[in-house]
């Protein structure tokens, strides 16, 4: 007998790991593995059928209902909650913003008056013609360097994309 | 509706909503009286609306998945390990040191699953759900709660078998 039960709950049991189980065949492992007489090849099932049985009796206490009872004269208490967290976010947003606007008129007299000083530019004029060539000859020496670079650069970009572009 | 209508029509569906917040919170009680709470709130809010909704208790599983996920995500009370993302193998090493007994083992293997196969496994094995309900509150189709079902029944066997072999 035990053997045939075995035979016929191993059966059951590996159409449920496969997911092709039907309700009533579920129900019927529920009510075996809950039982005492567990074949001891099964064993190893029994805690997974027991605790899903237990956690189908778990239920919310009734006293959650006088928690935040709703009503329309009285709503629930997380609405109230939720309407101060609106307001404290409001509230923060306010003070974010006097903050920027305490801070910013400080900060800019102190770049303006950075912008109005004056430079005496007399002192850094070159005044020899070769020294003035020589520094010329150099700007235009960097300014040409550069644009090559970035000619080489760009090209090497171009050809890159070109590559990825090419269909496999 | 009235406070009274609520609690007459819709109440009654608190254990089911309570169990499902318990399974997604990964056991924690506070945390799941807080989702259906906030799941009763949006009700009532939408009271007026509640008559057009065609399979309510599929739209308050959905609410009450959704509102879970986004506690879960936000951290509420304590950051916890996500368990969609990190490796199975991490995640049943790191649990090994809570596993007293193989009913706890067994309860840990589910609360451990990524919670796209915990909600599937729950509402089918805890809530004795058909497919075509499973369906309707994951917004899947059925060939994905037949696999997700599938999986997660897989990876609890194995979990048990793992369990069984090392004489826990």
């Amino acid at each position: 007998m035990m053997h045939m039960d075995y035979k016929l709950i191993k059966a059951m049991l590996d159409r449920y790991f496969e997911g092709e189980s039907s309700l009533e065949e579920e129900a019927h492992l529920r009510t075996y593995f809950g039982g005492e007489e567990v074949d001891s090849r099964l064993l190893a099932y029994k805690p997974l059928f027991v605790v899903l049985q237990a956690e189908a009796q778990a239920s919310l206490p009734e006293a959650q209902w006088d928690r935040w009872q709703p009503s329309p004269d009285k709503p629930a208490a997380r609405l109230r909650v939720q309407t101060y967290h609106k307001w404290i976010a409001v509230a923060a947003s306010v003070a974010l913003a006097l903050a920027v606007w305490r801070w910013y008129p400080q900060a800019a007299p102190a770049s303006q008056a950075q912008a109005v000083a004056v430079v005496d530019w007399s002192k850094y004029e070159v005044t020899d013609p070769e020294e003035a060539l020589r520094i010329t000859k150099k700007a235009l020496g960097r300014t040409s360097r550069e644009l090559n670079r970035g000619a080489k650069k760009a090209a090497s970009e171009i050809s890159r994309v070109k590559k990825m572009a090419k269909p496999l | 509706m009235t406070a009274k209508d609520f609690r007459e029509h819709i109440w009654p569906y608190k254990d089911r909503l309570y169990r499902f917040a318990l399974r997604l919170t990964g056991g924690d009680v506070a945390e799941a009286e807080d989702v259906v709470q906030e799941v009763f709130v949006k009700l009532w809010r939408q009271a007026h609306a509640l008559a057009t909704i065609q399979n309510l208790e599929a739209w308050m599983l959905r609410l009450t998945r959704n509102l879970a996920i986004d506690k879960q995500r936000g951290g509420y009370h304590r950051r916890k390990v996500d368990l969609d993302t990190a490796p199975q193998a991490v995640l049943l090493s790191a649990a090994q040191p809570d596993w007293h007994d193989s009913y706890e083992q067994a309860r840990v293997a589910i609360n451990q699953l990524p919670e796209a196969l915990r909600s599937v496994m729950h509402l089918r094995d805890v809530e004795g759900m058909s497919y075509q309900e499973i369906c309707e509150v994951l917004d899947l189709s059925m060939p994905q709660v037949k696999t997700n079902l599938h999986r997660a029944r897989q990876r609890v066997r194995e979990a048990l078998i793992q369990h069984d072999a090392h004489g826990l």
